[in-house]
C-alpha cells in the first residue's frame, strides 16, 4: 500500500499555471496576429532572429536560437520548416564553421515582422489592459528573471 | 518609409517571455518525470482527473476535464489517446447520455501517479532552489492573478 496522493500538493504545480497562463496569452496574441498570417511562436522566433541582425551575429547556429528561445533543437527546426518554406528564414551553414546549421531572417521575413508589429501591439495593449499596466511590467520582469535563472 | 521596427519595444513581449519561461520550467519537469514514463503535461492529466473523481472512483467527461486542464477538448483528446492505449485512464460510458465520453483514471493509472510524485517534487524543488523560495511565490501570485483576469475577458 502507497501513501496517499495529495492531490492539493500536486495542483499547486508551478509549471501547471505556467502553462495554463502562457496557453491564455497564447490565444490572445494568436487571434491578434492571424490578420498579418504570423503564429504568436513565429513572431517569436522572427523576432529573435531580428535582433540577431542587429549585433554581429547575423546568423544564428539552430543550437543558439533553440537555447535563447528554451526549445529542443528538434521542436525548433520542425517550427522553422514553414518559415523557410515561405522565405521568411535562410537556412544554411554557419560562416564561422561549416558543419554548424545557422538560419537567418531575410529582407522578406523582416518585412513581414514590421508589417505585424501593429498587430502584436493590438495584443500586449490588451494584456496589459486586462492585468493593469503594473502587473504586466511585474510579471514581464519576473518571467525574464526566471528564464536567466533557468538557463543551463 | 515604412516604420522601423523597434526591437527593445517587441522584446517585451508578455507572451514571448511567458512562453520563454514556461518551456525552460516543462523541460526540468519532464527530465525529471522521465524516470517515472510520464511527461509533465501527462502528470498533469493524470493528477487532475484524479483528483476530481475521489481518486478514480468516479468518472469526468472529457469536456469537463478539458475544463479543468484549461484545453480545448480536441486537444484533450489528443493527449488521452497514449494515456489510454497504455492502461492508465479508461472510456466510461455515461448512464444518463450516451452520447457523452466520460473518462476514469485506472488502479494502473493510479500507482503511475504515485511513483511519480516523488519525480514531480524533485523539480519542484529544483526550481526553488534555482529561483529562491520567495520568486517562485510571487511568479505563482502574478501568473495566477494573470490567469483569472485572462480567463475574465
Amino acid at each position: 500500500m502507497g501513501f496517499k496522493i495529495n492531490i492539493r500538493e500536486v495542483s499547486g504545480c508551478t509549471c501547471r499555471r505556467a502553462r495554463r497562463t502562457t496557453r491564455q496569452l497564447t490565444q490572445v496574441y494568436d487571434t491578434a496576429l492571424r490578420p498579418s498570417g504570423l503564429t504568436a511562436n513565429q513572431f517569436d522566433l522572427l523576432t529573435n532572429l531580428f535582433g540577431a541582425t542587429l549585433t554581429d551575429e547575423k546568423s544564428l547556429p539552430i543550437g543558439v536560437l533553440a537555447a535563447r528561445m528554451g526549445m529542443h533543437p528538434t521542436t525548433l527546426t520542425r517550427d522553422l520548416k514553414p518559415l523557410v518554406a515561405k522565405g521568411f528564414v535562410t537556412d544554411g551553414r554557419d560562416p564561422r564553421d561549416g558543419r554548424i546549421r545557422a538560419v537567418r531572417i531575410t529582407g522578406r521575413g523582416r518585412d513581414k515582422l514590421r508589417k505585424a508589429v501593429p498587430f502584436w501591439r493590438n495584443a500586449q495593449r490588451q494584456v496589459e489592459g486586462t492585468l493593469g499596466l503594473e502587473a504586466a511590467r511585474s510579471l514581464n520582469a519576473l518571467l525574464d528573471m526566471t528564464s536567466a535563472k533557468l538557463v543551463t | 518609409m515604412a516604420e522601423r521596427i523597434d526591437i527593445h519595444e517587441i522584446a517585451g513581449c508578455t507572451c514571448l517571455l511567458a512562453r520563454r519561461a514556461t518551456r525552460q520550467l516543462t523541460q526540468i519537469y519532464d527530465t525529471a518525470l522521465e524516470p517515472a514514463g510520464v511527461t509533465l503535461n501527462q502528470f498533469g492529466v493524470l493528477a487532475l482527473l484524479y483528483g476530481h473523481t475521489q481518486g478514480g472512483r468516479g468518472h469526468l467527461s472529457v469536456g469537463a476535464l478539458a475544463d479543468l486542464v484549461g484545453k480545448h477538448a480536441s486537444t484533450l483528446n489528443r493527449d488521452l489517446k497514449p494515456l489510454s492505449s497504455r492502461g492508465l485512464v479508461a472510456d466510461v460510458h455515461d448512464p444518463t447520455d450516451r452520447r457523452i465520453r466520460a473518462v476514469r483514471i485506472t488502479a494502473k493509472g493510479r500507482a503511475l501517479l504515485r511513483n511519480a510524485i516523488p519525480s514531480w517534487r524533485e523539480a519542484e524543488a529544483q526550481i526553488r532552489k534555482s529561483l529562491g523560495a520567495d520568486t517562485v511565490l510571487r511568479l505563482r501570485g502574478l501568473l495566477e492573478v494573470a490567469s483569472a483576469a485572462l480567463a475574465k475577458d
